[in-house]
């Protein structure tokens, strides 16, 4: 969401819709990915009021979906090195992002949650781990 | 190929949240939006239950007077009586119930029932006033229905008496007969 105050917002929002529609669950077995929907959703809405997020998702341009990155081998991860990338990346790449690798959704659920199609979800994703990785390496070369 | 940063963010996923949030504090937050919401859709309609009991009490208490005023006036669902109408009426009613009643009650001393025949009489009887009671609530203070009403009492008594009079003459001659025998 970009802050914590709009995260706590979107959650408390997201909880009294739960509440509400309740009674609109047919299987208590998925209840928590429901609500885990429901959080997302609400979340994808937020950003899209805000305009952080537009339609242009789907527009992911010429870049290529690539296979893999070798050269995220030559990188040592650290976890707060990965997120301050992926803050300064794209919040389409970020979304896309942020659903494919924390939120354990595949390219076709996260093409059904943000209505573009599956291509364009992993070109989004491609595009943003390309992004964090030149940023880590960046950060790398400085230090 | 694998995804080196997809296994690594899974590997340490509870590191990438850095945020720690107040649960007790994101609940009591919920929990008073919901009570927000929940008062809303439970929302007593006070004065819509005022306005629907003001005129439940306004029907109630027309009714009671009109069920009230009735029974002052002897009005019932099969129509009015004569003792409604005035006092004498009432005083004539009464003294001609009361030799009726008393008829009917020696007929069933003296003959030990009464006669099926003279029941269906008196049936027709009652028929008839029923009818001359709903004349009188379509038609009320009509002297003609009124009259019509005590000339009823007096026929009625009037045959009572005659049939009392029969029995009375047979038991007489059946006295006589077993005088005589």
């Amino acid at each position: 969401m970009g802050n914590e105050d709009d995260a706590k917002d979107v959650l408390q929002d997201s909880f009294i819709h739960v509440f509400s529609k309740m009674n609109a669950l047919r299987n208590i077995d998925t209840f928590s990915a429901w609500i885990k929907r429901i959080v997302i959703n609400h979340c994808i809405n937020a950003l899209k009021k805000k305009s952080i997020i537009s339609g242009d998702i789907e527009n992911v341009g010429d870049f290529p979906e690539v296979g893999e990155d070798d050269n995220m081998d030559r990188l040592k991860f650290e976890t707060k090195k990965i997120l301050e990338a992926i803050d300064k990346i794209s919040e389409g790449c970020k979304t896309v992002l942020n659903l494919y690798l924390f939120e354990g959704y595949d390219h076709k659920e996260i093409a059904e949650i943000l209505a573009i199609s599956e291509s364009a979800s992993k070109a989004q994703y491609s595009k943003a781990k390309a992004k964090v990785r030149g940023l880590l390496e960046e950060e790398k070369f400085r230090s | 190929m694998k995804d080196k940063l997809k296994i690594f963010t899974e590997q340490h996923r509870e590191d990438f949240e850095v945020y720690k949030l107040d649960v007790d504090q994101a609940w009591k937050d919920i929990d008073k939006q919901l009570d927000i919401n929940t008062g809303k859709g439970l929302q007593i309609p006070w004065l819509k239950i005022v306005r629907v009991a003001a005129i439940l009490i306004v029907i109630m208490t027309i009714a009671f007077g009109y069920y009230l005023n009735n029974q002052r006036l002897g009005i019932d669902k099969n129509g009015i009586a004569l003792h409604s109408i005035s006092s004498e009426l009432a005083d004539t009613e009464a003294f001609y119930a009361t030799q009726i009643d008393e008829k009917i009650d020696l007929i069933k001393v003296t003959a030990g029932s009464i006669d099926p025949e003279v029941a269906a009489q008196l049936e027709i009887f009652d028929l008839d006033y029923m009818s001359l009671k709903k004349d009188m609530q379509d038609h009320a203070d009509s002297e003609e229905v009124i009259n019509a009403m005590i000339e009823h009492y007096r026929l009625k008594l009037a045959m009572l008496e005659k049939i009392l009079k029969e029995i009375q003459k047979d038991d007489n001659k059946d006295y006589e007969e077993a005088q005589a025998i």
